[in-house]
């Protein structure tokens, strides 16, 4: 069953929409053989045999459609975007490398020699 | 619901099941999350496709949804595919709300060429570009139910699982979507 429309067709832009209800109806056999579920043969009965066909013509984009592949610089764009290892272990103080600077290293031994000293004198 | 190319890869290598996969994950085997990648990106990617209408914005929707599935991928229960798909599914919501608060409209010839030769841009047809404009006029809840019926392939009711609804709403909605679009379109290519 259609309805009447006029001629010269609705216009469309993004957000309008013909109002539900007032449209065209295709038949529930146009509408299994879409779903997959009746040959073309048995939708075309009437008027409806202009809807095969109009479903026929838009079959063909509607195919390169589902033959899209993911862009390929994506996985490598989400893989470089992960956060970082999820398990971080943490070693025990007594077990961590320290690493000291040869400055800091003479600072220290000049403090244990004046400290020496002073004991020394203080002693003597 | 699994894509049939997915469901023999993992049926041919069950060490490589998506339980598997994320198992290992998990565990620390951060590469592995790119099995997954391979895995669903296509179907997600042409689902984030059809519903915004650009390459750009659906590549930032998919990449972001998979970001976030790393995430939180101790949170999966049940099927992998079916709960990342949700998330670019929302993503796309999401984006399309905000288009609509902020008024803009979305027309093809403001989107900036994302096509990577003059091929793919001369494969640009004209009823490619009308079932595009036509596609971005219905309601986003039409135009996901067409798409994953028509473009993505599904089932009723590995949609109604999906979107967690009624088959019988779900056929009323690629229904509807049909008669929308035969209605916009019908006067020039009937």
């Amino acid at each position: 069953m259609r309805s009447d429309f006029s001629k010269s067709g609705p216009e469309f832009s993004s957000g309008e929409f013909p109002t539900l209800g007032s449209g065209l109806r295709l038949s529930p056999e146009v509408h299994a053989w879409l779903d997959g579920r009746l040959p073309a043969h048995a939708a075309r009965k009437g008027d409806a045999a202009h809807d095969v066909e109009f479903w026929n013509r838009i079959e063909s984009d509607i195919a390169k459609r589902r033959q899209v592949r993911t862009p390929v610089h994506v996985q490598r764009a989400v893989m470089a975007a992960l956060p970082g290892a999820s398990r971080v272990t943490v070693r025990p103080w007594h077990l961590r490398t320290v690493t000291v600077a040869r400055g800091v290293l003479a600072l220290g031994g000049a403090a244990l020699v004046a400290l020496g000293l002073a004991l020394g004198i203080a002693l003597g | 619901m699994k894509t049939t190319a997915a469901a023999a890869e993992q049926t041919e290598q069950p060490e490589n099941s998506d339980q598997e996969v994320i198992s290992r994950v998990l565990a620390g085997d951060r590469d592995s999350f790119g099995i997954l990648i391979q895995r669903y990106s296509d179907p997600l990617y042409r689902h984030a496709l059809g519903m915004t209408g650009s390459p750009d914005v659906a590549e930032d929707i998919l990449q972001m949804s998979l970001i976030k599935a790393y995430q939180h991928l101790a949170e999966v229960r049940g099927r992998f595919d079916a709960w990342v798909f949700r998330i670019v599914a929302n993503g796309c919501k999401d984006w399309l709300k905000n288009i609509r608060r902020t008024h803009l409209s979305y027309e093809e010839d403001d989107q900036p060429s994302s096509y990577a030769t003059p091929e793919e841009e001369l494969d640009r047809t004209e009823l490619r570009s009308d079932l595009d404009r036509a596609l971005a006029s219905l309601p986003a809840s039409l135009r996901e139910a067409f798409i994953m019926k028509h473009v993505e392939g599904r089932s009723y009711e590995e949609m109604a699982e999906l979107l967690e609804t009624t088959v019988g709403a779900l056929k009323m909605r690629v229904h509807r979507a049909r008669e929308a679009l035969q209605v916009l379109l019908e006067e020039k290519y009937a």
